[in-house]
């Protein structure tokens, strides 16, 4: 997985922003780590829960408020970036179990799409087809193909064994490429 | 098919975003994270701006000025007439003697005879002052001062002949203690132990002097205080001599007791 831990604002590293936020209650400095590690934390999150903006965001301020709650457990062996990270899959999951999807998965609602499409358009266009992949399939591809975890990883994340995760790796590919072929058939 | 990825599909992924920033969610989370103490409350500045001082003067003038107008508002109701209605009355005391009975022990000789003596340091009201530039008139019991015109005379003569509802025995009751000064306007008092040689100085000292403004008498021990009487008269009744009190309100009567 990429590391997401590069400095935009300031020299100080996570661990000295972090400090700043459990010894000081420093605003300034939290803003600083949010924004170095939100916009790709809510990526994530909003491709992973594929329902919208508002949720993700929701799911987002829980990753934050419970990073600190949890604060005493990390101990700094990985970037705080990947700590984030595993906290965010946790919640997904957890709101996926809870909730369920709102709607079903399927190609049969693919919206219509212009003949020769552009760049901007095909990438509207895959990323819902992403979107309409079950669940677990859909956190699989997005985790693997999307964000480069190894399935080893993937199946720390989501109490999953590798078996499993490549398993359902190979069954979103091939829902997304028969989404892809009934797209070029129409058009 | 092969399993993996193509080099397109590889493309196309890759050029997916990988960051995206919400907007309005920063604010939000941090929020969140000062809800749950990570963060310190928020200290709320205030900026003293130009504009803010002077609005912050002109709210403390307008309360400064309402309280005024309030507390002005309450005096004149509750506190400055009765106020003046106390001086008045202390005025109207020290302006006018009273008359010892023989029930009033509390009223001293040497009182009477102060005040009795010229005050010059009493203001004497417009009425009061009119009359301490006339000269002393005789004092009779048919004598009458300062009477109405004759109109009113008879008519006043009517109100006298006519009986008296007012006169009332509540006065005993309402009276204050001996040696305490009370109002006594628009009633009647009842026949009583005064003494009508001394009720007759008293009336000329009352028209006299500067007490016209108040007549005070004693009753059973109790002093009565009328209050700016337009004039006097002494008549003789069917039970014996009345004095009779021509104020702006009405027509007092006394019934005179026998003189000793």
């Amino acid at each position: 997985m990429n590391e997401m831990s590069a400095p935009q604002h300031s020299h100080r590293s996570d661990r000295e922003l972090v400090d700043a936020v459990l010894q000081r209650q420093d605003e300034p400095a939290f803003r600083e780590l949010y924004r170095r590690h939100t916009p790709r934390l809510f990526a994530l999150v909003a491709r992973l829960v594929a329902r919208g903006d508002h949720e993700a965001e929701d799911v987002v301020q829980e990753v934050w408020v419970h990073a600190f709650e949890s604060m005493g457990r990390f101990e700094w062996n990985s970037a705080f970036a990947t700590w984030l990270t595993g906290i965010a899959l946790n919640r997904v999951r957890d709101r996926i179990r809870k909730y369920g999807r709102s709607r079903e998965s399927g190609v049969d609602v693919l919206p219509d799409i212009a003949v020769v499409p552009e760049p901007h358009e095909t990438r509207i266009d895959l990323e819902r087809m992403i979107a309409r992949l079950p669940d677990d399939q859909r956190m699989v591809f997005v985790l693997h193909d999307v964000e480069g975890m190894k399935h080893r990883e993937i199946s720390d994340h989501l109490d999953i064994p590798e078996g499993t995760s490549k398993t359902l790796l190979s069954t979103a590919r091939a829902k997304l490429r028969a989404m892809m072929s009934r797209k070029g058939t129409k058009s | 098919m092969s399993d993996e990825l193509t080099p397109e599909e590889r493309k196309a992924l890759d050029g997916l975003p990988r960051e995206r920033m919400p907007a309005g969610l920063e604010d939000r989370v941090v929020g969140a994270m000062r809800e749950h103490g990570f963060l310190e409350k928020r200290r709320r500045m205030i900026v003293l701006s130009n504009a803010r001082v002077a609005g912050l003067v002109a709210a403390c003038m307008a309360l400064v000025i309402g309280a005024y107008s309030v507390g002005l508002n309450r005096g004149n109701r509750a506190g400055v007439i009765p106020m003046a209605e106390t001086l008045l009355r202390e005025k109207s005391e020290q302006a006018s003697p009273r008359v010892p009975t023989g029930k009033d022990n509390a009223f001293r000789d040497e009182d009477l005879a102060a005040s009795e003596a010229p005050r010059e340091d009493v203001v004497a009201s417009p009425p009061a002052r009119q009359m301490a530039d006339v000269p002393e008139p005789a004092v009779t019991d048919e004598a009458r001062h300062d009477l109405p015109a004759p109109g009113g005379y008879v008519e006043s003569k009517e109100k006298l002949e006519a009986p008296v509802p007012a006169v009332s025995t509540d006065l005993g009751k309402s009276a204050p203690a001996a040696g305490v000064p009370a109002l006594a306007e628009k009633k009647a008092v009842p026949a009583a132990a005064l003494n009508e040689s001394a009720a007759r100085s008293r009336v000329q000292q009352d028209l006299a002097g500067p007490g016209l403004a108040t007549l005070t008498f004693m009753v059973n021990g109790s002093p009565v205080v009328v209050e700016f009487p337009d004039s006097l008269r002494v008549e003789q009744g069917p039970d014996g001599r009345i004095l009779l009190i021509y104020t702006s309100d009405g027509v007092i009567r006394i019934q005179l007791g026998d003189e000793r």
